[in-house]
């Protein structure tokens, strides 16, 4: 009986650690998604009404979602702007976000705090969608990352607990 | 408000590390200042009444000034806002609240031929703005004809003052009962916040601000029906077509614009139209001896 027991807890383990790496997929490919559209939602207000920085974060704040996290704690943190310069300040309230991206992806996002407020409204919105163009190319690897692996890494779990639980059977 | 209090607004879009420093001195010695200065690789300096520059030291040290804390000023001065704001970045000046100035110097970004941003900034300036109220009240009693204010330009140095005596004169007016428009196109006349001047321009005056000189003549002399129109720093030749204009549809002009002497006022081409047409009648010129301005108010004298 208790080794039926441990048998099923570790193939239950290994299947969780399969399945939370597959959740780890879609939830990239979805902050991806947002963080595209957030970005496209700024370079409109950019282009079409030159938006403040301020009023730019709390119009982002207010939706749902990952990008919606970061632009509220970005906003809180511009009381420090006396303190540190934004690019700081939008470095730190995505480091504080805990976005599940890769280093280069948070990189990329990193650099949005290089644009935002540093230029004309026409400059920045270029810009960010130079910026967009590229979180777009890691959307799509992320997607195709997410189809080929993220079943896989499930099955992957499932097996290593199964073989794991016959071996100490 | 009071001069201290002007120079600790101005100085709040300082990164907290030099505000700090500065805010260490004593107050008598901040209430002189009237530019601070940063320089990247440099110095902070401050210019007292006197137009001369000192630089700010710490334990006799001078304080150190990066690249990063000129953007960091341009940061704070616009709130991580540049957007709306390359119309002022092309003539290299950032309006700040309370009519205060920041003057950027640096390596421009150019698009359609214009100053669309700074690659890196080498220096900032601000210039700190406080009334001095009865600062014309010397000279306005020669500059009228009975009740009538007779057109004026006042010409002197950067630094020395027009604004101030602009803006008081402004308020003189008002206080007579003269109803004055103001063409403001940086804000730092009027400096006005939620519609309302935080700077003292008398009852009297209606101020037009955010839009270039000559339109926002026209547009005043349309609208208010202005006995003077007010502009400051004529630079262009299309402020000076709109102030020819305002004064043939009767009304008087008061000005200022840069320049050291008399001299100096026919080489100004942007002056020609309103010298040309003899639109103004006095010449108000500022020197400074010994730390205190003069005032010389002469017949504007006649060219061409």
């Amino acid at each position: 009986m208790l080794r039926l027991i441990g048998g099923l807890l570790i193939t239950g383990a290994c299947l969780w650690t399969g399945w939370s790496r597959r959740r780890w997929y879609r939830q990239r490919r979805r902050t991806l998604s947002q963080l595209c559209h957030g970005l496209a939602r700024m370079e409109a207000e950019l282009s079409g009404h030159e938006t403040d920085t301020r009023q730019l974060l709390e119009l982002l704040a207010a939706g749902t979602g990952q990008m919606a996290a970061l632009c509220r704690r970005c906003r809180e943190r511009l009381e420090h702007l006396d303190e540190r310069p934004f690019s700081a300040l939008w470095r730190e309230a995505a480091a504080a976000t805990r976005l599940p991206l890769r280093e280069e992806e948070l990189a990329l996002l990193g650099r949005a705090g290089d644009i935002l407020g540093r230029y004309g409204g026409q400059v920045q919105a270029m810009l960010l969608s130079h910026l967009r163009q590229e979180m777009e190319g890691c959307l799509e690897e992320a997607r195709e990352e997410e189809r080929r692996q993220g079943k896989a890494v499930l099955l992957l779990g499932l097996t290593a607990g199964a073989t794991l639980a016959l071996l100490l059977a | 408000m009071e001069r201290l209090d002007a120079v600790r607004e101005a100085v709040s879009v300082l990164p907290l590390s030099l505000r700090r420093v500065l805010l260490a001195r004593k107050p008598e010695e901040q209430n002189g200042w009237e530019e601070i200065r940063l320089r990247a690789g440099r110095g902070l300096s401050c210019t007292d009444g006197t137009g001369r520059e000192r630089p700010a030291l710490e334990r006799d040290r001078p304080i150190p000034v990066t690249e990063e804390h000129l953007r960091q000023t341009v940061e704070l001065a616009t709130h991580a806002s540049l957007q709306g704001l390359e119309g002022k970045l092309a003539a290299g000046f950032l309006p700040l609240a309370g009519g205060h100035r920041l003057g950027l110097c640096g390596t421009a970004s150019l698009r359609d031929g214009r100053i669309c941003a700074f690659r890196s900034l080498s220096s900032v300036n601000i210039r700190v703005a406080f009334p001095v109220p009865g600062v014309g009240a010397a000279i306005l009693s020669r500059l009228m004809d009975e009740r009538r204010f007779c057109s004026t330009l006042i010409l002197a140095p950067p630094g020395e003052g027009k604004t101030t005596l602009l803006r008081d004169l402004v308020r003189l007016l008002g206080l007579d009962g003269i109803r004055v428009g103001l063409a403001d196109e940086r804000g730092e006349v009027a400096a006005r916040r939620d519609g309302v001047p935080q700077l003292d321009v008398g009852p009297l005056s209606d101020v037009a601000d955010g839009c270039p000189k000559g339109d926002g003549l026209l547009l005043l002399l349309r609208s208010m029906s202005p006995q003077v129109l007010a502009v400051d720093e004529i630079t262009h030749p299309a402020d000076a077509e709109a102030l020819c204009q305002g004064a043939n549809c009767g009304a008087a002009v008061l000005a200022t614009a840069h320049g050291s002497g008399r001299e100096e006022l026919e080489r100004r081409s942007a002056l020609n139209p309103l010298l040309e047409q003899r639109v103004f009648q006095y010449l108000v010129t500022i020197r400074r001896r010994d730390g205190i301005r003069q005032y010389r108010v002469e017949p504007m004298p006649c060219f061409g």
